[in-house]
């Protein structure tokens, strides 16, 4: 097998080591500074879950950035599809959102302006590597005020997932515990809720 | 290591942060409650990583900053230190990495999906094109000034960077993986009391591995060419700073280091620079990797072999 010229020796010892401990360093700056920080963060996840006045195309594309503001909460697998939206999410807080999402108190006609879906609980499916998410998104009033995955697996609440069976790296062997490179996109995800709206606008 | 893993219970916990999927695991005998308050800081990290470095979302730290040219900006510990990496990865490769390429990623991804929805057709950088060295750091200040308008793109060091932080939320943990998309830091051993098994997708096959390494206690970043490609499969986002165009002459690299930040770095440096550059690239910089040219020959660093059984 080809290899290219490599130095006899590692004069990048010295170097490598000001790299690693560079990240090393950063790593311990950011984890203290930042801890403070992420404790005012943990106060968003008690945002209640986006009641978007966006258009759907603009909402899916922003679901990362709402879902990050849901609380942590585990998931009940296969929970009630026609459910109601999660009590754990009171819609009647209200702290500092995004922009990409109005506050409880905005009026209807936001939502009505982008096209107004109609009350309900819609399921969406998307496919991934992991095999199929099933996503409700629950409509009040004419705005989103709830998506989660309900089945395979959670997101929206930012959520847990009690078993994600064999991952990605059983699926390929059943000899590796993780593949590197196998990037997965939450493309599946944004499908299905895409799928979910559809049948709701 | 004659002793059997204490623990009994794998736990695994999954969510999507950075549009990819995160996975937090450990192997423990405590309580499933406790693995779960960690899972919960560990992603906490993910989310706040991604609200400050996130250059498609216009309220973030990162955009507030590249909104403002020619002026000291305070910044977050997070944001500083993430851009101070990135311009140190950038400065070793010579500029094969580089965090100022915003501009030319935004400006091939609105080329491609707004305007012509076709192979982006390349413009030749302007003369006065930013590089690192138009970002100025002041650690004393904890600002950042950028000398030019530019767009930092921190997605080589910042999921990395996540994966570095969440990890450290499981320490209490002996066995521990926080992976995301791909990317992973190991810490012990898995289920079985052996090093974790890390397979190296195959590059041109999207569920066959090339190759297996025995992980503990390191992290594993692979960078290729088959992410994040465009509608065409024309060009993908690992852009030769110089040349502004996708490098074509690799297909994946994988490295091997003591954080998911470096190795996150390191892969996408050594890509950039290729097969007979990138490997003794690394090599320099005291990290293992594997490099697999785009006709698929194999490249590695002489201390790879430690990780292969």
């Amino acid at each position: 097998m080809p290899l290219p010229p490599q130095p006899r020796k590692r004069p990048g010892k010295k170097i490598t080591g000001g790299l690693v401990a560079l990240s090393s360093a950063a790593i311990v700056t950011v984890y203290a500074a930042g801890y403070t920080q992420t404790q005012s963060a943990a106060a968003q996840f008690d945002t209640p879950i986006a009641t978007a006045s966006v258009p759907p195309t603009a909402r899916i594309a922003t679901a990362t950035v709402a879902a990050t503001r849901t609380p942590f909460q585990p998931i009940q697998i296969g929970s009630t599809i026609n459910g109601p939206a999660p009590t754990t999410a009171p819609l009647s807080r209200t702290t500092p959102t995004p922009a990409s999402i109005s506050t409880p108190t905005s009026t209807p006609k936001a939502a009505s302006a982008a096209g107004a879906y109609r009350d309900g609980s819609y399921v969406g499916l998307g496919r991934s590597r992991h095999g199929d998410i099933e996503v409700t998104v629950v409509v009040q009033g004419g705005k989103i005020t709830a998506a989660k995955v309900s089945q395979c697996l959670t997101r929206y609440p930012c959520s847990m997932i009690s078993a994600l069976p064999g991952q990605v790296v059983a699926r390929q062997s059943a000899k590796v515990d993780f593949v590197s490179g196998a990037t997965d996109s939450s493309t599946a995800f944004r499908e299905a809720v895409a799928n979910a709206l559809a049948k709701g606008s | 290591m004659s002793g059997i893993v204490p623990a009994t219970q794998t736990y695994r916990r999954s969510a999507i942060f950075m549009d990819t999927l995160v996975s937090v695991q450990a192997i423990s005998d405590q309580p499933e409650a406790l693995f779960d308050e960690r899972a919960v800081s560990a992603f906490g990290w993910f989310q706040h990583v991604e609200q400050i470095c996130s250059r498609f979302d216009p309220e973030s730290e990162l955009s507030r900053l590249c909104a403002r040219t020619g002026e000291p900006v305070s910044v977050s510990p997070l944001l500083y230190e993430a851009v101070r990496f990135a311009l140190e990865v950038a400065r070793l490769s010579d500029g094969a990495f580089d965090p100022t390429l915003g501009h030319t990623l935004a400006r091939r991804g609105f080329n491609r999906h707004y305007i012509t929805g076709q192979t982006v057709d390349t413009p030749n950088a302007p003369a006065d094109t930013p590089d690192y060295r138009d970002v100025r750091l002041d650690p004393a200040a904890s600002t950042i000034t950028l000398l030019k308008p530019l767009l930092l793109d921190l997605g080589a060091v910042a999921k990395g960077l996540a994966i570095d932080l969440a990890s450290k939320e499981l320490e209490g943990f002996a066995h521990s993986v926080v992976e995301a998309g791909g990317d992973l830091r190991a810490r012990g051993r898995n289920a079985a009391n052996e090093p974790w098994r890390v397979g190296i997708r195959h590059p041109r096959h999207e569920d066959a591995l090339i190759e297996t390494l025995h992980i503990s206690d390191m992290a594993v970043c692979t960078s290729g060419d088959y992410e994040r490609r465009n509608p065409t499969g024309g060009s993908h986002h690992l852009i030769d700073p110089q040349r502004g165009v996708s490098v074509d002459t690799v297909a994946s690299v994988t490295v091997i280091a003591p954080s998911a930040m470096v190795a996150d770095a390191l892969a996408t440096a050594a890509f950039i620079l290729g097969p007979t550059r990138g490997l003794p690239f690394l090599a320099a910089q005291g990290v293992d990797g594997l490099l697999f040219s785009s006709a698929l020959e194999r490249y590695a660093t002489r201390g790879l072999t430690r990780y292969m059984q």
